[in-house]
């Protein structure tokens, strides 16, 4: 009797072990799913100018994911400008800042990321600006001032024809 | 007779075992030497010393070299910043004439696995040139206040119940340590779990170390493959500091990458850190993979200049094989109105272009500096 009893006590215990293995290696091995989303402060940008990179990495849950690992890669127009691996807060954000070079090529940049964690499947998203060159910058402000004063004058001309 | 002289033979070994020290599997008993025993420099001038780091043993372990004692408004450059021993490094150390004369004791730390050791070395800095123009002045530019930590462990292939260790360095942005630094370790298993973290802080030295064997914290089912291990350094006044390195534990079913060292040479091959406008360098980039070969592997530099603005992107493409070092130079020109101080190189190896949705397996960072 008490033989069968210990018996029995084993088989329970034997089964709650193979049951909380199974569980386990199951939450082990189960692969969740990334996303990644990410903004820039603003559309575009002079030579020269900080850039800066906000985003956020979540499961398939929304949740946040922490400690995931993102790989930027920012094109310029005609070739790779700029790299950076950073990684992703508690909250699951991230921000990544860097100063264009104050001779960058001017044109559309696109910024390509993706986030990795172990245990989960990658997600990859893409941004772009647009880059405009200092002398360009110059340029369009020296145009829009000259603009601004032709129509200041025509204006004041106008004025004093109808007075 | 012939008898007499074995025994005198046996003994004199026995005793000389005795007197040995023993050396087991797992000791490195590092040796550094560093030459020469002082330099004298004016305020302004750089100063080299020559490094040598080698080990008893024949286990080949990474080595991380760090200094302490730097006199103000200098940086201290090795090149390369850590190797595989044995391996010479090259120290240069450039002042400004804002730095104060005086004697310097300077430490030379080197770290790798729970081992430290150190060499002394001085450094005379000598009040500068009595007329200094405004344009032979040096200025170190550099951007805010930064950590740059880097990470390693004393293995790169480890078996079940086996302890690793780990240890690292913070430096600020002229490579100097900073200590109290809180430093987050995670370590990572192959399905993502972290079966090992810690949060300690930087000695003196800006140096930290830890460990752990593998198996523990309830993750006893023995999991085969690539471990990574995460380090966040944090201080108040700085921006944050990444690392993350990787180790294989029995057999590896994705490539295990890190780098070994960054080399910076002139185009004669001279190991040099500092440069002038104009020059040309060439940097040389060793990783190593003890993991599954990654076929078409990118190994990526990118140049920033003194302000954090990248300056060029480079990239080379080829197989990593595994339990194989590969060496890469990219070669690079300083532009003849470049920004004085100090330029940071960031490496990289990717299984694939992040734009086709590739990811950076490894990183690493070292320095120049343009005078």
């Amino acid at each position: 009797m008490l033989y069968k009893k210990q018996l029995m006590e084993f088989t329970v215990f034997l089964i709650l072990l193979t049951v909380s293995f199974s569980l386990m290696t199951n939450k082990a091995y189960s692969a969740g799913t990334l996303s990644i989303s990410a903004s820039l402060s603003k559309e575009s940008y002079n030579a020269g100018e900080y850039i800066r990179i906000n985003g956020v990495v979540k499961d398939e849950f929304n949740n946040p994911v922490s400690g995931a690992s993102i790989s930027i890669q920012v094109d310029g127009p005609s070739s790779v400008a700029h790299l950076a691996l950073v990684y992703s807060n508690q909250d699951g954000t991230f921000i990544h800042e860097f100063t264009l070079p104050p001779n960058a090529e001017a044109g559309t940049y696109v910024i390509h990321l993706t986030a990795s964690k172990q245990g989960y499947s990658d997600a990859t998203t893409q941004i772009s600006c647009l880059v405009v060159s200092e002398f360009n910058g110059l340029a369009v402000a020296f145009l829009s001032l000259t603009l601004l004063l032709v129509l200041t004058t025509i204006f004041k001309r106008k004025n004093k024809n109808i007075f | 007779m012939k008898q007499k002289i074995f025994a005198t033979a046996f003994l004199t070994l026995f005793l000389l075992s005795l007197t040995m020290p023993t050396i087991s599997a797992n000791e490195t008993l590092l040796f550094i030497r560093v030459e020469p025993s002082y330099r004298s420099i004016k305020a302004g001038e750089a100063a080299i010393y020559s490094i040598k780091v080698e080990s008893l043993t024949r286990f080949p372990q990474i080595v991380t070299l760090s200094i302490e004692g730097l006199p103000e408004n200098a940086i201290g450059i090795f090149t390369p910043e850590r190797g595989r021993i044995p391996f010479r490094s090259k120290l240069t150390i450039i002042t400004t004439i804002q730095t104060p004369a005086g004697t310097y004791e300077l430490t030379i730390i080197a770290i790798s696995g729970d081992e430290e050791i150190e060499a002394k070395t001085a450094l005379i800095v000598n009040p500068p040139e009595a007329i200094i123009t405004s344009t032979s002045t040096t200025q170190i530019i550099t951007k805010e206040k930064t950590l740059y930590a880097n990470v390693q462990t004393d293995k790169t292939v480890y078996n079940q119940n086996e302890t690793v260790k780990i240890s690292g360095s913070v430096q600020d942005q002229f490579r100097a340590p900073v200590a109290s630094v809180e430093v987050s370790i995670q370590v990572v298993n192959p399905l993502g779990n972290v079966v090992h973290s810690a949060l300690i802080t930087t000695n003196n030295l800006g140096i930290y170390f830890d460990n752990f064997t593998i198996g523990e914290l309830g993750y006893s089912i023995f999991i085969p493959g690539v471990y990574t291990v995460f380090v966040t350094a944090s201080k108040e006044g700085y921006i944050d500091g990444y690392a993350h390195t990787s180790f294989v534990v029995g057999e590896a079913n994705t490539p295990s990458i890190n780098f070994v060292s960054i080399n910076i040479t002139d185009l004669n091959g001279e190991v040099r850190s500092e440069f002038t406008q104009g020059e040309a360098l060439i940097i040389w980039v060793t990783v190593e993979n003890y993991g599954t070969t990654l076929e078409k592997a990118y190994i990526w530099i990118e140049v920033d200049d003194p302000n954090g603005a990248p300056l060029g992107v480079y990239f080379n493409i080829g197989d990593l094989e595994y339990g194989k070092a590969k060496t890469v130079g990219f070669s690079f020109t300083i532009s003849a109105n470049a920004y004085k101080g100090v330029y940071l190189i960031k490496a990289f190896v990717s299984n694939d272009l992040i734009s086709r949705g590739g990811e950076f397996l490894a990183s690493t960072d070292s320095v120049f500096m343009v005078n």
